[in-house]
């Protein structure tokens, strides 16, 4: 139970840990204030909690199927709020501190929601265990995301460019797992697999789980999932090819 | 934007028509612990969690992530399937929610 615990608080804060390290990088380099960011988590923390209050009602909607549409239009958002927020990155256009709040708040929903339930579902008796445990895993998670942040400040010129590769490896991981939720929701078409890389990663090893959780690694993607993240790449790069403006 | 289009107008008609499967959650327990369903088949299994906690039906092989409410139910589509067994479990219970999905 405990090494469980661990395991998902882990893999849910090492995501959110590396895309608040994205965002609070965005604030740096625009000189946006860190409370949007503040805001913004405390925000998602809220309508998280009311979305794991709700989580009953709102899985009965469209036919049972309610949870995998919410998830994946946040799985959208995501990716497109990042798209922005990486087009001021590259282009030098001064971002606001809207996408940046946005991005907080859905992403704190994304990740928290599940949290929240998990610790509904721990027996009271293991209470201090848990939560030591869920917080060192908060803690790893977390400083990566400080680690993160550091070495894309330390390296000043290239820093923008690297944390638009990352943002959009995490988007294009984002806009695959919206796809593969309107899969798993019967609106998109279920193919075979393209290919199966499970020989080279299995997502159930270390590093299968790590990328999985921070990258949306899958060893087996269907034509639509690789469509997905191909799209959401394409538009990134795509990005890099409008004329830049000055600040 | 066509293509995506296309797809959600295409899947539509066929909602309705999924065989379902019924597969429960008690004692952080799947209930039965191996479901058979037909292969090349997409099918619904309606998931009803009988316990008083949530629990996530999660399969990597069936590539497949749900958080099933306490005392609720929900539907999660797979396959089309090869003949084959899938393995699932719940993430919030790994030591005693295990179970196996047949294809055949």
């Amino acid at each position: 139970m405990i090494i469980n615990i661990f395991t998902i608080v882990l893999g849910e804060t090492l995501e959110a840990g590396f895309l608040f390290s994205l965002l609070l990088y965005a604030c740096y380099r625009f000189s946006i204030s860190k409370f949007y960011v503040l805001f913004g988590v405390l925000s998602g923390a809220f309508l998280a909690t009311l979305y794991g209050n709700n989580l009953v009602t709102i899985s009965e909607w469209f036919d049972y199927t309610g949870q995998e549409w919410i998830n994946a239009v946040i799985c959208s958002f995501l990716a497109m709020l990042l798209l922005v927020v990486s087009r001021g990155l590259t282009q030098a256009i001064n971002t606001q501190g809207v996408p940046i709040f946005l991005l907080s708040m859905l992403a704190v929903i994304h990740e928290g929601a599940e949290l929240y339930l998990f610790f509904q579902s721990v027996p009271n008796e293991a209470a201090f265990k848990i939560v030591f445990s869920a917080l060192i895993a908060l803690m790893i998670g977390s400083s990566f995301g400080v680690i993160n942040y550091f070495c894309l400040q330390y390296l000043q010129q290239i820093g923008h460019k690297i944390a638009f590769f990352l943002s959009m490896l995490l988007a294009s991981g984002l806009f695959m797992q919206a796809s593969q939720l309107l899969i798993q929701a019967d609106v998109l078409p279920q193919y075979q697999p393209l290919w199966n890389s499970e020989f080279l990663l299995s997502e159930q090893a270390n590093l299968g789980e790590l990328l999985r959780a921070m990258l949306r690694y899958e060893s087996t993607p269907t034509g639509i999932e690789v469509a997905a993240y191909l799209t959401c790449t394409v538009m990134f790069l795509s990005v890099l090819l409008i004329p830049r403006r000055r600040l | 934007m066509r293509v995506l289009l296309l797809c959600l107008l295409l899947s539509v008609p066929a909602f309705a028509a999924r065989p379902v499967f019924d597969l429960y959650i008690k004692d952080k327990m799947f209930e039965p612990a191996r479901l058979v369903i037909p292969a090349n088949t997409k099918v619904r299994i309606m998931v009803h969690n009988q316990d008083d906690s949530p629990e996530e039906f999660e399969s990597y092989d069936l590539n497949r992530e749900k958080v099933i409410p306490a005392n609720s139910k929900s539907a999660i589509f797979v396959g089309p399937l090869a003949p084959g067994e899938y393995p699932f479990f719940g993430e919030f219970s790994l030591e005693t929610a295990q179970g196996i999905l047949v294809a055949e």
